[in-house]
C-alpha cells in the first residue's frame, strides 16, 4: 500500500515507519518544506503551524497522522495544528484514502492540559468524515522520547520515586505493541469501528510504572516518598498563571483524573498482545534473553545439583533458539529462584500436555548438557574406584527416598502446585 | 546408444556390496550409485571412560554442533541420538519420498548405508526357518560361508546358542565379556538343563566385530566407543568392501546420486534421479539391482509395478528392558564392548520364539536411561549414578509375523507407511517380559519393574518382505533369483525380497541372499 506519513521521525513515527516498510508498503513522508529534502524519493509537504490547502499524492491508500507540535513551544497556538490536520482529512476525504490519526488517552474536551483538548478537537474532525482514530495509553519503551523519556530523565536524575496519593493511575502499551496496532489497522479491511483504545487492559500506578522503570530499565535502587496530588495540582495552577514554559508538573498534570479506557476488545480486534511491562522495560524490549538464561541456569542446577558455567547456560539458550522461537517458559519465580522444586512439576500438575512436553525436553536438554562434560561425568558415572556395596546401597535407598518424599508432597500440594504453574 | 554399465546397483549397503563382488569377478561393468553421505566427525580416539574423564569438547562428541541428539525424541534407540551416527540416517525419508505414519521408517543415504550404524548381529537362517524361501537352502548356506568369511565375524563358542545362530565355523572366538554378563552366563550354565525346559538358551552373540585382526583390520580393544565410531575399524561396515570392491577396474561407485524412478527403455533400464549437489541424472543400464534399502528400494519397485494396493512391512516388533545385578552394586565402570555379548533365544506361546542380546551400560548417555524417569529428575540421575554401573540393559525381538504395517503408493509417487501394534503383540510383549522376569531372576539379574520399554513400530529398522521372493511370483513378488515378475531385468536384492523375517539378525541373510541372487546372473 501507498501510505502518507506526518511525523514519521517522532518517537512512535520511527517505529512505524520501519514496521511498514518491513511488511513491503510504500512510505512517502512528510516534510515542512521542500528545503529539508536530502533525497530524491517523493515527500508530500504539510506543517502543522501553517495551515493550508493539500493535495495527496497519486493513489496513497492510506494517511497516517502522527505528528503533533504540542509542549515544543510556550507561545504555540494550537488552533492552526487544527487547522492543519482538518486539511489533512479533508484532502484524505477527497483522494478516498484511508485517514488514521494517532491521539491520545489525555483527549477530552474538558482535559486539563491544552493537548489533550487539541487531540480531542482533532479526533472529532477526524471521526466526522469517516477516518479512523487510534487512542494510545502511556507509551513507554525503545528510546527514552516522549512523556516516557521525560519521566525516565526524573528517575533517573532523582534520588527518590515520588508515591502519590490518591495513586495516578495510568495505562501503558509498549512503543513497538502500539505501533504494531496502527501497522495492523493500516492492513485491515473495511473495519466499522472507528475508534480504537490501545493500552494495558488494566490500570497501573504512576509509582509502579515508574519503580519499573527504575528496576528494569535503569537498574538502579531508590527511595520511595509520598507526594500528595494536590500538592502538584497547586504548583500547576502557578505554572499556568505565571505562564512560564510548560514543566515537568505540567505535563505530569496530563495524568490527573484520565479516564480509564477499556481496551480489551480493541486489543483483540487488532490482533495484538501486549507484552508485560517488566519485559517492555528491558532495554532489549523484551525481557526474553535474561528470562530464557535464567530458565537454563535453574534446569541445569536442577540436573546438575551445581551452578553450571555461563558456558552451558548460553549453550543452552542456543539450542532453544534453534527448536522454537527461543522464548522462556515463563515458569513461576519460585523455581527459578530455587530449582530444587522443580521435582513438584509432573505432567498432571502442568495439566496442558503440550506445555509439560515442551517442559520435559528442555529438561531433558538440560540434561544432555549436564552430562555432556567432564563435571558431568563425576555427577552421572560411577567409574573412578570401587564403591562400598552397604554405603552405595544406603544411597540408592536414600535417593529413592527422597524422590518418593517428593512425589508425596507432590500430591498434598497439586491444588496450589496447580494453581501457580497455570496462573 | 550402447549402455556404458551391464549392472547398475542401487545403494552400496550390506545388499548393494554383497551383490556386486559376483558380478565384478564375473567381469560385469558394474556400477554403484548411493545418497553419498560421509561422516564429517573422526571417531574418538580415546576410550568412551577415557573421554568422559578428560575431553573438554563433550559437548560435540554428545550433543553434536547443531544440537542434533536433543532434535530427537526419547523411547527409539540409543543409535539415533549420537551426532556422530547422524549423516547414516539424514534425509532418507524426504529424498525417497517416504511418508510414515506412526512408524519409525529408517534408512540411509550413507555411503555403506544402515551398516555404518549397525548392532553388527549375525546369524544364519536354519533350513528350516529358511523353509518359505523358494529355493534349495545349499545355495543359501553357500553365500553364508562366502560373507561370513569376507566380513570377518566373531564369537564362535561351544554353548546353547551355537547351532541357533550357525555360524561358528566360520567365526573368531568370542570379544572379552564383562564382569556382570560373565556373572549372568555362569549361573546360567550351573543351570542350563532347567532354562532349556522353558525354551530359554543363553549363549555369546555372535558379531560381525572382530576379535583377531583380519583382513587388514584390527580386533576389538574395549573402547565402548561402538556408538560412538570405533577407531580400530574392528566393527564391519560395507564401507571396507567398497575399498575391495574399488580395486576392480569395471567397478565404478557413483556418490551422491538419489535414483528417483526406473523407466524400461527398449531392452535397457533407464534410471532416474537427482543429484546431490543439484541437477538430474539418467543412467541406463542392462541390468538394474534395488538395495536401496526396504522401502526406498519398495517404493521403486512399487512405482515401476504401478501398484497400487497395499504392501505388507514386515518389521521385528522389539522391547528394551534394564537388568539389575545387586552383587555388584558399586562396582567400577571398566571400558567394554558396546555391541551384544550375550545373547538368548527365549520360547513363545505358540512356538515360536523371540531373540535377544545384552549390552554393557557403559558407551551409552546416562541422560538416555534417566529420559525414561521423567517426574523428579534431579533424584531420578542420583538413582541411576549408583544403579546403572551394576545393570546390563538388554534388548528382545519377536518374528515378523507380530508386525502389521503396510505402505501404500500414494498418487503423488510417494510411499506411505503406517505402523500399529496388534493386540495380540501386546499380549506375547506382556508375556514375554513376565517369563524374562523370570528367567533372569534365576540368573541373579532382576528386571527392573517398569524398565521393559516396547519400542514403536518401525523402530528396530529391520524392514523385509514387501516384494517376497516365491516359487510362482505374481505381480508385486520377485523369483527365487531375485528378478521382479513382469519387469525383465530389475532385481532386488536387499530385505525387500525375504519371503519372511525371523526373529534372528537378519543382515547376514540379506547379504547372502543378495550374493546368491548375483551368482544367478552370473550363470545365465
Amino acid at each position: 500500500m501507498k501510505i502518507v506519513v506526518t511525523g514519521d521521525s517522532g518517537y512512535i513515527g520511527k517505529y512505524v515507519k520501519a514496521l511498514l516498510l518491513q511488511r513491503g508498503h510504500e512510505v512517502i513522508i512528510s516534510l515542512r518544506d521542500l528545503s529539508l529534502q536530502k533525497h530524491t524519493s517523493p515527500v508530500f509537504i504539510f506543517d502543522l503551524s501553517n495551515p493550508r490547502l493539500l493535495v495527496l499524492p497519486k493513489s496513497t491508500d492510506v494517511v497516517l497522522h502522527l505528528a503533533t507540535m504540542a509542549n515544543k513551544s510556550p507561545t504555540y497556538d494550537q488552533t492552526s495544528e487544527v487547522k492543519s490536520s482538518k486539511n489533512l482529512i479533508e484532502a484524505a476525504t477527497c483522494s478516498k484514502a484511508k485517514f488514521i490519526f494517532l491521539s491520545s488517552q489525555t483527549a477530552h474536551p474538558e482535559a486539563a492540559t491544552a493537548y489533550g483538548r487539541m487531540k480531542w478537537e482533532i479526533e472529532e474532525i477526524a471521526l466526522l468524515n469517516d477516518g479512523y482514530v487510534v487512542r494510545a495509553g502511556q507509551v513507554y519503551g525503545g528510546e527514552p522520547r516522549g512523556l516516557f523519556g521525560v519521566l525516565q530523565k526524573i528517575v533517573k536524575q532523582s534520588p527518590i520515586i515520588p508515591l502519590f496519593i490518591p495513586p495516578l493511575k495510568i495505562q501503558p502499551i509498549h512503543v513497538e505493541d502500539l505501533v504494531e496496532g496502527i501497522v495492523n489497522l493500516v492492513e485491515k479491511q473495511g473495519s466499522q469501528q472507528r475508534l480504537y483504545e490501545l493500552a494495558m487492559s488494566t490500570p497501573v500506578s504512576l509509582t509502579t510504572f515508574l519503580k519499573n522503570i527504575s528496576k528494569y530499565k535503569l537498574r538502579a535502587l531508590k527511595i520511595y516518598l509520598p507526594v500528595p496530588v494536590f500538592f502538584l495540582k497547586i504548583i500547576n495552577l502557578l505554572v499556568k498563571y505565571l505562564s512560564i514554559k510548560p514543566s515537568i508538573v505540567t505535563r505530569i498534570s496530563s495524568l490527573f483524573n484520565l479516564n480509564i479506557m477499556n481496551t480489551h476488545s480493541d486489543l483483540k480486534n487488532l490482533n495484538l498482545v501486549l507484552r508485560e511491562l517488566k519485559d517492555g522495560m528491558h532495554p532489549s524490549g523484551s525481557n526474553q534473553k535474561r528470562a530464557l538464561l535464567l530458565e537454563g541456569r535453574a534446569l541445569i542446577l536442577y540436573v546438575a545439583k551445581e551452578v553450571p558455567s555461563n558456558f552451558q547456560i548460553r549453550q543452552y539458550v542456543r539450542a532453544i533458539g534453534a527448536r522454537s522461537d527461543g522464548f522462556a517458559m515463563k515458569l513461576p519465580r519460585l523455581f527459578i529462584i530455587c530449582p530444587t522444586f522443580m521435582s513438584l512439576i509432573s505432567r498432571s500438575n502442568i495439566g496442558d500436555s503440550s506445555k509439560w512436553d515442551e517442559f520435559l525436553w528442555r529438561l531433558d536438554s538440560a540434561t544432555r548438557f549436564s552430562e555432556a562434560s567432564a563435571i558431568g561425568a563425576k555427577r552421572f558415572l560411577l567409574y573412578r574406584k570401587k564403591q562400598n556395596i552397604i554405603l552405595t546401597m544406603f544411597k540408592l535407598l536414600g535417593s529413592t527416598t527422597v524422590l518418593l518424599l517428593w512425589l508425596t508432597l507432590r500430591l498434598i500440594f497439586k491444588p496450589i502446585i496447580k494453581y501457580f504453574l497455570n496462573r | 546408444m550402447p549402455p556404458n554399465f551391464d549392472i547398475l546397483i542401487i545403494g552400496s549397503g550390506p545388499a548393494g556390496v554383497s551383490a556386486a563382488f559376483p558380478l565384478v569377478e564375473a567381469g560385469f561393468k558394474v556400477l554403484m550409485i548411493d545418497g553419498g553421505k560421509t561422516a564429517s566427525l573422526d571417531p574418538p580416539v580415546s576410550s568412551y571412560l577415557t573421554s568422559r574423564n578428560s575431553n573438554t569438547d563433550q559437548l560435540n562428541l554428545m550433543i553434536g554442533k547443531d544440537f542434533y541428539s536433543l532434535k530427537k525424541k526419547a523411547n527409539s534407540s540409543p543409535k539415533l541420538n549420537v551426532p556422530h551416527l547422524s549423516y547414516v540416517f539424514a534425509e532418507y525419508a524426504d529424498a525417497n519420498k517416504i511418508l510414515n505414519q506412526e512408524f519409525y521408517g529408517l534408512g540411509s543415504l550413507a555411503v555403506g548405508g544402515l551398516s555404518n550404524a549397525w548392532g553388527c548381529g549375525v546369524a544364519c537362517l536354519s533350513a528350516f526357518e529358511a523353509e518359505d524361501f523358494p529355493f534349495d537352502y545349499n545355495e543359501l548356506r553357500k553365500s553364508y560361508q562366502i560373507i561370513a568369511n569376507r566380513i570377518g565375524v566373531s564369537g564362535c563358542h561351544d554353548d546353547d546358542m551355537a547351532d541357533y545362530f550357525g555360524i561358528d565355523e566360520w567365526a573368531q572366538p568370542p570379544i572379552q565379556m564383562d564382569t556382570l554378563q560373565s556373572y549372568i552366563f555362569k549361573k546360567y550354565k550351573k543351570k542350563s538343563s532347567r532354562f532349556k525346559k522353558i525354551g530359554f538358551s543363553l549363549g555369546r552373540s555372535r558379531l560381525a566385530v572382530l576379535s583377531e585382526a583380519y583382513a587388514g583390520r584390527t580386533g576389538c580393544t574395549l573402547s565402548s566407543n561402538c556408538l560412538w565410531g570405533c577407531q580400530n575399524g574392528s566393527t564391519y561396515s560395507s564401507k571396507m568392501d567398497l575399498t575391495t570392491l574399488l580395486c576392480f577396474p569395471n567397478f565404478t561407485h557413483q556418490p551422491g546420486y538419489v535414483a528417483e524412478n526406473l523407466e524400461k527403455k527398449l531392452s535397457l533400464w533407464s534410471v532416474n534421479g537427482s543429484q546431490k549437489h543439484g541437477g538430474v541424472f539418467s543412467i541406463s543400464a542392462k541390468k538394474v539391482l534395488l538395495a536401496a534399502g526396504t522401502l526406498a528400494t519398495t517404493r521403486l519397485a512399487a512405482v515401476a509395478l504401478e501398484l497400487k494396493k497395499p504392501i505388507r512391512v514386515l518389521t521385528n516388533p522389539t522391547a528394551a528392558f534394564l537388568l539389575w545385578l545387586p552383587r555388584f552394586v558399586g562396582a567400577v565402570r571398566h571400558d567394554a564392548l558396546g555391541l551384544g555379548q550375550l545373547s538368548f533365544k527365549v520360547g513363545l506361546p505358540d512356538g515360536d520364539s523371540a531373540f535377544g542380546s545384552t549390552f554393557s551400560t557403559n558407551g551409552i548417555p546416562v541422560s538416555d536411561f534417566v529420559n525414561h524417569l521423567p517426574e523428579s529428575r534431579r533424584h531420578g540421575i542420583d538413582i541411576m549414578k549408583n544403579l546403572l554401573s551394576s545393570c546390563v540393559v538388554a534388548n528382545v525381538f519377536l518374528p515378523g509375523t507380530y508386525s502389521s504395517n503396510t505402505a501404500q503408493i500414494t498418487t503423488n509417487g510417494s510411499l506411505s507407511i503406517s505402523g500399529s501394534i496388534d493386540p495380540n503383540t501386546t499380549q506375547t510383549m506382556r508375556y514375554l517380559s513376565k517369563n524374562l522376569r523370570k528367567v533372569f531372576n534365576s540368573t541373579g539379574a532382576f528386571l527392573i519393574p517398569s524398565s521393559f520399554k516396547v519400542g514403536g513400530p518401525g523402530v528396530d529398522a529391520h524392514y523385509a518382505g514387501t516384494l517376497p521372493m516365491c516359487e510362482n511370483p505374481v505381480r508385486g513378488e520377485v523369483t527365487a533369483s531375485g528378478e521382479l515378475f513382469s519387469l525383465k531385468g530389475l532385481y532386488v536384492a536387499d530385505g525387500a525380497c525375504l519371503p519372511s523375517l525371523s526373529e534372528k539378525s537378519h543382515t547376514l541373510t540379506i547379504m547372502a541372499n543378495a550374493d546368491r541372487i548375483s551368482r544367478l546372473i552370473v550363470k545365465s
